[in-house]
């Protein structure tokens, strides 16, 4: 990938990208809309976007990858860090991402989907030179890939649409529902280590197939990466039906 | 004879001037039979009692400010010196005396025909006090305090001479035998007094010697015991062990000073690892963050990527503060970019960095070394977990070693004081027990000498007390000889006073052994419906104000009829606890008593009329020169102004005044 050197505007730097920090956020973000893409996934809300950097977030330490999101807050929509609207805003400035469609509901109510441009493509293309920013991409992908196959489960109203559907699961993950249930809404949700609810609980679904019985074809059916992530989305969607039965 | 007995003060006159607590001066002449002073609450009656009292003896040292106290704006009295002037006779003997009620201090004083005054004679009390000493026949003014205050004069509410004993005695010992023998009584029972303390204070102190005594000689007999109990040869033998078994003890805990010094030598040199590891390991986050940031620049430097000037160009967004900007602002700054070539901010020329335009080589490259240096990293990081857990293994382990350490130095010390006990015992058994059994002696001895003189003391002292107890034994058989002589007399006369509230009612003698005192006196006490009533308690108050004031008349009438000799009883009623029948009686009691040409002052609230009616009616004379109103000199208060005409109504039924 090349570029011309003597072009003006590459000797002028964007201010956000100074920072390290910005720069791997702004990439975390890149490969949910890289990964959103290659799963046919038109778009993604500004809703959306939020929960699936969340769950990425909040269930990586499974993967041992660091991400760079971390103060979440509860909002009755679903975890919210305002810094991931201000790397988007950023991202549309440079022609990453591009507004999709902006549409009202209810008139109060405004949607924004964004959806990756091939330049933010092309970034995503060479950010993984670096082994360790595609490992990112991979868990993201991994992520998304699971989001996208449980996100039409959820029966809601018609004001959650493609994968901001997703809520619906979310609001049974351990971590946001004790900071939900204890009404301790100030509170950042805790996340970046192993000693989660979600971790524990994750931890609690692995051991489950550690005492599967010897006659088990541990090799035909790997107990992998993938595997205990889907059963902790099927744990998590079967205490969704409960919930809902009880209501 | 008659001069035998002592001579009690019969008031003629009072006069008070200049008092705050009265609206006025007054006077008043006592005369034979009755003398009523009457009034309502708070208008001086009970004052006047004390005035009688303290100006024949004067104010107690500790009751300076007893007349100003009793004034209800104290600041009133600073100016007026007021003052009181007694008239009285004892026996042929005429008194006139004016105190300042303030000071108490006698301004002057008659005496027959002779005066003196406080500024020509400055001995004028003591001269007052001799005086009235000699006249009276009495020990000191004291005894006429005390009569005044036990039996002439009797307070509303006032004490009971019946109920205690040792009053009782000394009232009847002035009385009924000579000036001098209640004084010689009391000097006696001084005596004994005296040499009991001092015979109990010595069989104290004589009692701690003896416990001394008791504590050295059981520790003289244990030491014995412990000497004859003593094995040397097993002593040598625990201290062979003991001291093998503190040279082991010091071997191992040279082993162990020498193991923490190691370990701690180890510790420094893990410690120094550690810090170097984490500083290589911060150096290496900081280049590989360096590195990281060289990556992404020229990633995100990719021409399809519009940068912070498209941002500001094309959506008038600033790139920093993400605020919307003017058109004209946005076209000024844009202008200095793209045509001047120069930063906006800090206005310098633009300079190239190289770093961020790599060729996919020189990014491949970097990646390269990226990959390297978190390798390195991770490395590094395991290499300083390893380590870390080393260092923590070593502080455990030293930590262990110094608890071990200490416990062993305590074991240590522990036979370092047993072996040095063992050693001073053997060493003393070796000296011999005589030189030690005989300090114990030598103490014995000692205190035993000083019990001896203590006992000597105690014995003598003992005679002392006991010639001195035989001689109050002697002088109360004495005066029990006397009461004897005047016992029938005393209860005729009460019972004559009694009956009429009591269908029968009289005195019986009673040993009683007052607080204090050595030996058993002989006492009054009332006896009615078959039982002994010796406290108190055993009758109702107002079976005890009758029988208090039918016991003071009593004694006085008795003692006129003995030795001639008049007095002035003061009562201040308590009517308030009879009924209307029995205050009909009381009145009826106390006619008795001053229908027999005795003097008595009643001093009487106007709110119980029926008592005063009664009272009045039983006297042979006019009574209307006899009255002292306290409506008239009294401070009424604004209720007793509004009740002032039905009062006076009252007065003038009941004394035509």
């Amino acid at each position: 990938m090349r570029y011309s050197k003597n072009s003006l505007i590459s000797e002028i730097r964007p201010q956000m990208l100074l920072d390290n920090k910005a720069f791997k956020r702004s990439n975390e973000i890149l490969y949910v809309f890289y990964s959103a893409d290659e799963l046919a996934l038109p778009f993604l809300s500004k809703i959306g976007i939020q929960k699936c950097i969340y769950l990425s977030e909040v269930l990586s330490p499974l993967k041992e990858v660091v991400l760079s999101f971390l103060n979440f807050i509860y909002l009755h929509k679903g975890p919210y860090s305002k810094d991931i609207q201000n790397i988007l805003d950023h991202l549309v400035s440079m022609n990453a991402i591009e507004v999709d469609s902006f549409s009202t509901y209810k008139k109060k109510n405004s949607y924004v989907n964004y959806k990756i441009t091939e330049a933010g493509k092309s970034l995503v293309e060479n950010l993984i030179y670096d082994p360790l920013e595609k490992e990112k991409l991979q868990w993201i992908r991994i992520v998304l890939r699971l989001i996208d196959a449980y996100k039409d489960a959820f029966d809601l109203s018609e004001e959650y649409r493609g994968v901001d559907k997703i809520i619906g699961l979310i609001y049974q993950e351990p971590s946001f529902c004790e900071i939900k249930q204890g009404n301790r809404k100030e509170e950042l949700i805790p996340m970046g280590d192993k000693n989660t609810l979600t971790m524990e609980l994750i931890h609690f679904l692995e051991k489950v197939g550690e005492t599967l019985p010897s006659s088990f074809d541990r090799v035909k059916y790997k107990l992998d990466l993938e595997t205990v992530l889907l059963a902790f989305f099927e744990y998590l969607y079967v205490e969704y039906l409960s919930e809902k039965a009880r209501t | 004879m008659k001069d035998k007995y002592i001579k009690l003060p019969i008031i003629k006159e009072i006069e008070v001037k200049g008092y705050e607590l009265f609206k006025s001066d007054w006077k008043y002449e006592f005369k034979k039979g009755l003398n009523l002073f009457v009034g309502e609450n708070r208008l001086g009656k009970t004052t006047t009692v004390y005035i009688i009292l303290y100006g024949i003896v004067g104010l107690p040292k500790n009751s300076k400010n007893f007349f100003s106290d009793r004034v209800l704006h104290r600041e009133q009295i600073k100016n007026v010196r007021p003052t009181v002037r007694l008239k009285f006779d004892i026996g042929s003997d005429y008194i006139e005396i004016e105190r300042d009620l303030l000071s108490s201090q006698i301004n002057c004083l008659s005496i027959n025909s002779q005066t003196y005054k406080k500024d020509e004679a400055k001995n004028i009390e003591e001269i007052y006090s001799k005086k009235i000493v000699s006249l009276a026949g009495i020990s000191s003014l004291d005894d006429y305090k005390f009569l005044l205050e036990n039996l002439l004069i009797r307070e509303e509410e006032g004490n009971y001479l019946l109920w205690e004993p040792e009053d009782q005695i000394r009232v009847l010992r002035l009385l009924f035998n000579y000036g001098k023998f209640d004084e010689e009584f009391r000097k006696l029972e001084g005596e004994v007094r005296k040499y009991d303390t001092k015979v109990r204070g010595q069989q104290d102190t004589q009692a701690q010697f003896e416990k001394s005594l008791d504590a050295i000689k059981n520790e003289k007999y244990a030491k014995i015991k412990s000497m004859e109990e003593l094995d040397i040869q097993k002593l040598e033998k625990r201290l062979k062990v003991l001291i093998k078994d503190k040279n082991k003890l010091n071997s191992s805990d040279k082993n162990i000073s020498e193991n923490i010094k190691n370990i701690e030598k180890n510790k420094k040199k893990a410690t120094q690892i550690v810090h170097s590891l984490s500083n290589e390991i911060e150096e290496l986050d900081s280049e590989i963050m360096g590195m990281e940031n060289i990556f992404f620049k020229s990633v995100y430097a990719d021409p399809k990527i519009q940068l912070a000037n498209h941002k500001l160009k094309y959506y008038q967004i600033c790139m920093f503060c993400n605020q919307k900007i003017s058109s004209k602002r946005v076209q000024s700054i844009v202008t200095q970019i793209e045509d001047e070539k120069k930063c906006p901010v800090c206005n310098s020329e633009f300079i190239r960095d190289s770093k961020d335009n790599l060729d996919e080589k020189e990014r491949q490259k970097l990646v390269e070394d990226l990959v390297k240096k978190r390798k390195l990293v991770i490395g590094k990081k395991r290499e300083l977990s390893q380590k870390q857990k080393e260092l923590d293994d070593l502080s455990e382990k030293s930590k262990e070693l110094w608890t071990k350490k200490g416990r062993i130095e305590e074991e240590v010390e522990e036979k370092f004081f047993e072996i040095e006990d063992i050693n001073l015992i053997i060493s003393m058994s070796k000296t011999g027990k005589k030189e030690e059994l005989a300090i114990f002696d030598r103490e014995i001895s000692a205190l035993q000498n000083q019990i001896n003189n203590f006992q000597v003391q105690i014995d003598q002292d003992k005679v002392e007390y006991k010639k001195a107890l035989d001689a109050l034994g002697k002088k109360n058989s004495e005066f029990n000889q006397v009461l004897e002589k005047r016992s029938n007399a005393l209860v005729k006369t009460f019972k004559n006073y009694a009956l009429g509230f009591f269908n029968e009612c009289e005195l019986v003698v009673k040993k009683r052994r007052p607080k204090g005192s050595k030996i058993k006196l002989n006492v009054f006490i009332p006896k009615f419906d078959g039982r002994e009533r010796t406290f108190d308690s055993h009758v109702s108050k107002s079976e005890a104000i009758f029988l208090e004031y039918a016991f003071r008349m009593s004694l006085c009438e008795l003692f006129k009829q003995i030795t001639g000799n008049e007095s002035l009883l003061v009562i201040e009623t308590s009517e308030g606890a009879f009924d209307v029948g029995n205050a009909r009686i009381l009145a009826e009691t106390i006619s008795r008593f001053y229908n027999n040409d005795s003097y008595l002052l009643v001093i009487s609230n106007l709110g119980r009329p029926h008592f005063l009616k009664a009272l009045v009616e039983k006297t042979k004379k006019d009574i209307s020169d006899r009255v002292l109103n306290y409506l008239k000199i009294g401070r009424l208060s604004e209720e007793q102004e509004k009740d002032r005409e039905e009062f006076d109504e009252i007065l003038k039924e009941l004394f035509n005044i």
